[in-house]
């Protein structure tokens, strides 16, 4: 056990070089995030506050599940990758343990999408967006968030592990992505969607995520949707 | 031995005469088109992505923002026909840079073809490729309420302002390939300018959506002004100022982008 999280923090320190040291993942995690956040907040603040949203409380949790998906996308390119250079081949010529390759992976996962969370929730902070209950609940709303971007990235590794080549995987992985994060109740509540695709809307699990981090920001209910 | 290996005079003879430039353009323009064709990476990036946006983007803000979906697909068409250009673009970068690492550059410069043939072909191809994504986008458009209702002389002149437009990115796509130091730096350099355009186009929302002090940069915004002149060529509104406003833009790009692109080029090493 503790071979295994020596090895994986050694292998998520190598993961995190390549990450710092790539610039399109540098913006990916911290300068796209921001842009998506104002753009939206711009484009659509104005009409939504004039419908009774408050709509910088209500948009930085899509924001922020939009940002732990880049962190998934990003991870996914970097499995395939590394399996297009045969880097798996020589991780298990090292004496190793096993694990430490997707546990390395998912550990560097966790700083990025840590990373994303903090530049978006302080974005948030500056449009005025605020945690109700206070620090207990930025500590649920990050705990869950990271649990997001975690569960995102082991869903897009299964494609990272697959596709024929990194950009192969980018561009198959925003197929699911986009539905999913644009028919969902982050950027509209779900009555502005046609109705017959309220149900998917309201159900589909980016929905529940989202409306699920934004109950605990507003310290409202949590246990069920809402 | 030494006298049988001397070659033919007739194989030395004079070199073959240098491919016209139109003919250099052609041929690499179909060597730029089959390529693009054949990356499936390129077609989704092109094409998918912008229908996937419209689809969704319709469906979500249809309503909210535009009254209906119909209306909103009038301003959403011209929106992602403009901005398709730009995503796409960064596949001619990409493709750029790869000619340039692999020596693709170094190989044409010793075939007799036209010199020119190169950045023009890359820029032409760019072209082609927005005006048919533009087409799909139309198309699909068209079940969900956008028109032309302007008639055919309109309809062209839509479909010529997106492929003019587009060539915008083409050169600066063409421009960020021949400097780049990797291909994913391509998209990273193009990706932030162009979101940040994206949103800030009248093509969302119409300027009186957006906060007072951003309406001039909304209203200024190379995007906003195509979106006007396309949205004016197909559902009806004013086309001559917007039309003007967006030859502006895209002469005045070019005057910045395109001779960078030349020079850079030509100091490439031999």
């Amino acid at each position: 056990m503790t071979a295994l999280l020596r090895d994986s923090s050694m292998v998520a320190e190598r993961n995190l070089r390549i990450m710092v040291r790539s610039p399109s993942s540098v913006l990916g995690a911290v300068l796209f995030p921001l842009i998506f956040l104002f753009g939206f907040f711009g484009v659509l603040g104005r009409s939504m506050d004039a419908r009774g949203l408050d709509y910088a409380q209500y948009l930085p949790p899509v924001i922020v599940i939009q940002a732990m998906f880049f962190t998934a996308i990003a991870s996914a390119f970097f499995l395939a990758d590394d399996r297009a250079r045969g880097m798996f081949d020589r991780y298990r010529s090292l004496p190793i343990a096993r694990g430490a390759i997707l546990g390395g992976r998912a550990a560097a996962d966790t700083v990025r999408a840590s990373a994303s969370l903090a530049v978006v929730v302080g974005g948030g902070t500056v449009l005025g967006f605020r945690f109700e209950p206070g620090p207990i609940g930025a500590v649920g709303f990050a705990g869950l968030a990271l649990l997001a971007a975690l569960t995102l990235a082991a869903g897009c590794g299964i494609i990272g592990l697959i596709a024929p080549s990194p950009e192969a995987a980018t561009s198959m992985l925003f197929l699911p992505y986009l539905p999913l994060l644009m028919l969902s109740t982050g950027f509209v509540p779900v009555e502005g969607f046609p109705g017959w695709l309220q149900p998917f809307v309201a159900w589909q699990p980016i929905s529940l995520t989202v409306d699920a981090l934004r109950a605990i920001a507003q310290g409202g209910p949590t246990a069920v949707p809402c | 031995m030494s006298s049988t290996a001397a070659p033919a005079p007739s194989a030395l003879g004079r070199p073959p005469a240098e491919l016209p430039w139109r003919r250099s353009v052609a041929v690499l323009t179909g060597r730029n088109a089959k390529r693009l064709l054949r990356s499936p990476v390129t077609l989704v990036q092109s094409v998918c992505f912008p229908t996937l946006l419209l689809l969704t983007l319709l469906a979500a803000f249809g309503r909210v923002i535009g009254g209906s979906v119909s209306d909103y697909a009038a301003r959403m068409v011209p929106q992602l026909v403009v901005a398709a250009g730009a995503f796409g673009a960064a596949g001619t970068g990409i493709a750029v840079h790869t000619d340039r690492v692999s020596g693709m550059i170094d190989r044409l410069r010793a075939l007799p073809i036209d010199r020119r043939g190169y950045l023009a072909a890359a820029v032409v191809a760019d072209a082609l490729r927005a005006a048919a994504a533009a087409a799909v986008l139309v198309v699909i458009g068209h079940a969900f309420g956008f028109r032309f209702h302007q008639g055919v002389a309109a309809m062209i002149g839509f479909f010529g302002i997106a492929a003019a437009f587009s060539t915008i990115w083409a050169w600066l796509a063409v421009r960020v390939g021949l400097v780049a130091s990797a291909s994913e730096a391509v998209g990273s350099a193009m990706n932030g300018p162009v979101l940040m355009l994206f949103f800030l186009s009248s093509g969302f929302v119409p300027v009186a959506g957006f906060p007072g002090w951003l309406q001039p940069v909304v209203r200024a915004n190379p995007l906003s002004v195509a979106v006007e002149a396309l949205i004016g060529l197909s559902a009806g509104g004013p086309v001559l100022v917007p039309v003007l406003q967006t030859a502006a833009w895209i002469t005045a790009l070019t005057l910045l982008l395109a001779p960078s692109a030349v020079r850079r080029y030509r100091s490439l090493a031999p």
